[in-house]
């Protein structure tokens, strides 16, 4: 179990969509706030780029696309309006007083700005903020895996707050990072955490998991390690371990440039966005 | 020395020109084809492809110098084709053009755009498939007398206020586009602007409606038939539909003295090509015809009354703006001029520049291949206006209104069945096809992306197409 490492998340900001994660997203955004005293933003983002994209045009047309446009524009007002409208009324239910912001512009970069006043951002694993439910990684999720300056979690439908939390760990720079972050950021306060790591030869493994739990020791929390020896993707043997032990988050590096073999198999955080049932915190 | 440069220079731009000079034939100094190079169509390429790309590679800079970019390119034509065959070649070409073509090809654009926009239809159906299927019917009837756009525009709101209970729409507005903005077009000059054109070119007001009602019918049957069977199986599949937010209510229409108008507008133009008083003047070698001068003035006064007459509600509530046709205006001045040295070389046939697009579209004893007519001149209204596409291929065919519509009739029909029929197989193929997802879209229902359109267009309408190509235009 976690004992009482130095809880430094002070502000948390969820990016809000009316996706069926979404509702995952603020759930478990208001729980993180609750559990530590947190303020807590609620934004809503504005895609004018994309709500106005130039589009291939007849002659004569060009007043009916602005007014198309501005229809649009005016739709989301409304749609985000409503979703701050019922954050607030759920933040409330709760005896929390969120903070609201809206933002105009690309949601990654929109984001990407607001995250540097927090500490953490939450935000859905199907929201694209267009007003549908995109296929699970959403494009703008996976640009702000690689661009966000704060780490994520990136929720899926069924969240709560984290009792079964897995650090995927494979001694890299991103997952050592990853590792700090959660570890100053109190994420292991309450849960159990476990540490897997995967490599072809049992020995790397154990190696891997030894420094992780090093770490976490030296901030005072225990953890169950599982080194794996296997030559399979890593992606899924951390999936099927974190199935196995229901974790409720998965702790991990963002990896994604390891030349033309990731090209071909896709990123080991886009695998477990697309595949994984549990919410991933990932830092760059 | 510098002189030797000059002749050079000046040799080599004869040379790429095609040293066309101008010629005088009769009294009128104009531009021979047959001496024209292809290098004179490059403003005329430029000005299509300006419209194609330019919204999509510099939205914000089109949107605000899309007529100074037309300007342009019509004085790319205009400047050189002045310098090298006379300024009054040229002034005549100009001159020509606007009076003959561009001026009445726009006014009757206004008259029709200000009276159906003055045309508007209250009320509440509700969107069964019968419904629907009477509702594209009537539509594509109308859209052959009161224009494409007219009778989109007249008619989307009602069909979207009619749907707006239903789950699966979409297809009703796939086949409203096919239908009412496009196909419905084919049976007057009025229906469709590359008609007018005919028309103003010597197309008798009632040939399309003689030779292409057959074609026109079998495409409307079978989409319409194909419309009912699928919103049927919606209809089924959708089960118990939830509350109609806009029930049913009776259908009124508001502006009705633009019915009156629309009528007058007909009867104009109709005037126009049977009365002939035999009174012409003549300016500058143009013979400008009583007639036609009577109908133009005709239309300027129906559109005045019509904004006169039109209660202001009547066009809010159809988001009236003047915006499209000033569009239209900038653009196809630019256009009309610089397809002027475009035609003049398709006239010259196989002693023009562009021989090998003639040996193309005919046999080698000269007769016409009418399917390539057909799928050539449908297949560039499909991605370009129609209008300046119909002009290229009519004047492919020789540019003769009485040989077209005589000994060549099968000719002259599968280019006008291309360029009206072909426009619905794109969202840019016909302007009310934009006008129509633009609409939609503002009611806050989702279209079809660009490429998902072409998605129902390839799967529908151009096996039908084939099809009609084997019946038609062997």
């Amino acid at each position: 179990m976690a004992g009482e490492a130095q809880d430094q998340l002070r502000s948390l900001l969820v990016a809000l969509d009316d996706t069926p994660a979404s509702t995952g997203a603020q759930q478990l955004a208001l729980q993180l706030a609750q559990a530590h005293k947190a303020a807590l933003t609620g934004a809503t983002i504005l895609d004018i780029d994309y709500l106005t994209a130039p589009q291939p045009a007849a002659i004569g047309t060009a007043a009916f696309k602005l007014q198309a446009d501005l229809a649009r524009v005016q739709r989301g007002r409304e749609r985000n309006e409503r979703l701050i409208d019922r954050f607030q009324v759920l933040c409330r239910s709760e005896n929390v007083s969120p903070h609201m912001i809206a933002l105009e512009g690309r949601p990654a970069e929109q984001l990407g700005a607001a995250a540097v006043e927090h500490d953490l951002v939450v935000v859905a694993r199907d929201s694209d903020f267009h007003g549908d439910v995109a296929d699970a990684p959403a494009p703008v999720v996976e640009r702000m895996v690689k661009t966000c300056p704060r780490p994520l979690i990136i929720v899926p439908q069924a969240a709560r707050l984290p009792k079964q939390i897995l650090i995927a760990f494979d001694a890299s720079a991103p997952a050592a990072r990853a590792l700090q972050l959660f570890v100053l950021l109190g994420m292991a306060r309450g849960a159990e955490v476990h540490v897997i790591a995967v490599a072809p030869h049992q020995d790397e493994a154990e190696r891997r998991t030894r420094h992780a739990a090093a770490y976490l020791r030296l901030h005072g929390i225990v953890c169950r390690p599982a080194p794996i020896a296997s030559a399979s993707d890593p992606a899924d043997v951390v999936d099927t371990h974190a199935r196995s032990i229901g974790a409720d988050l998965v702790v991990m590096g963002a990896f994604g440039h390891r030349g033309w073999r990731e090209t071909l198999l896709g990123s080991f955080t886009t695998h477990l966005l697309s595949d994984c049932p549990t919410a991933l915190f990932v830092h760059h | 020395m510098k002189r030797g440069v000059l002749f050079a220079a000046l040799a080599a731009l004869l040379w790429a020109t095609g040293a066309g000079v101008a010629m005088a034939a009769g009294d009128a100094p104009h531009a021979d084809g047959a001496r024209l190079g292809v290098i004179w169509v490059l403003p005329f390429v430029g000005v299509l492809l300006s419209i194609a790309i330019m919204p999509l590679a510099a939205p914000a800079f089109w949107h605000h110098h899309f007529g100074k970019v037309s300007a342009a390119w019509s004085l790319l034509f205009v400047v050189p084709f002045a310098a090298l065959f006379g300024l009054p070649t040229a002034v005549y070409e100009v001159m020509h053009t606007l009076v003959l073509e561009y001026v009445p090809f726009i006014i009757l654009l206004l008259a029709l755009f200000t009276v159906t926009g003055g045309i508007r239809v209250t009320g509440n159906l509700h969107g069964s498939p019968t419904m629907n299927t009477v509702l594209l019917t009537i539509g594509t009837v109308l859209a052959g007398w009161m224009g494409t756009t007219g009778a989109a525009m007249l008619l989307i709101r009602p069909l979207i206020r009619a749907n707006d209970d239903r789950k699966h729409k979409v297809h009703v507005f796939v086949f409203f586009i096919f239908l009412v903005a496009n196909i419905g077009g084919a049976l007057t000059p009025l229906g469709d602007p590359p008609l007018f054109l005919g028309f103003l070119k010597g197309v008798e007001f009632f040939w399309p409606t003689s030779h292409l009602f057959t074609e026109m019918l079998v495409c409307a049957i079978v989409l319409l038939g194909v419309f009912y069977a699928l919103d049927s199986y919606w209809y089924a599949k959708e089960g118990h539909l939830p509350r109609d937010p806009t029930p049913d209510s009776p259908i009124d229409i508001q502006g009705g003295i633009n019915v009156v108008l629309l009528l007058a507008v007909i009867g104009a133009v109709l005037m126009s090509g049977t009365w002939k008083p035999g009174v012409v003047w003549t300016v500058n070698h143009i013979q400008i015809e009583l007639q036609n001068l009577a109908r133009d003035i005709l239309l300027l006064a129906i559109t005045f009354l019509s904004m006169r007459l039109t209660p202001k509600d009547v066009r809010d509530g159809n988001g009236f703006t003047w915006g499209p046709i000033v569009e239209v205006a900038k653009l196809f001045a630019g256009i009309f001029l610089t397809i002027i040295p475009a035609i003049a070389i398709l006239k010259a046939g196989k002693s023009g520049a562009m021989e090998p697009l003639v040996s193309l579209v005919n046999h080698p004893d000269g007769t016409p291949i009418d399917a390539w007519y057909f799928w050539l001149s449908g297949a560039l209204s499909s991605f370009l206006d129609n209008a300046p596409t119909y002009l290229v291929f009519f004047n492919l065919a020789g540019g003769d209104a009485a040989t077209l519509m005589g000994s060549m009739a099968a000719t002259l029909a599968a280019i006008s069945c291309g360029a009206v029929f072909m426009g619905a197989n794109t969202y840019i193929g016909n302007a009310p096809n934009f006008m129509v997802k633009s609409v939609v879209e503002a009611a806050g229902i989702r279209m079809p992306s660009f490429f998902g359109y072409m998605a129902w267009s390839c799967g529908i309408l151009v096996p039908l197409f084939v099809v009609m190509t084997f019946i038609f235009f062997r």
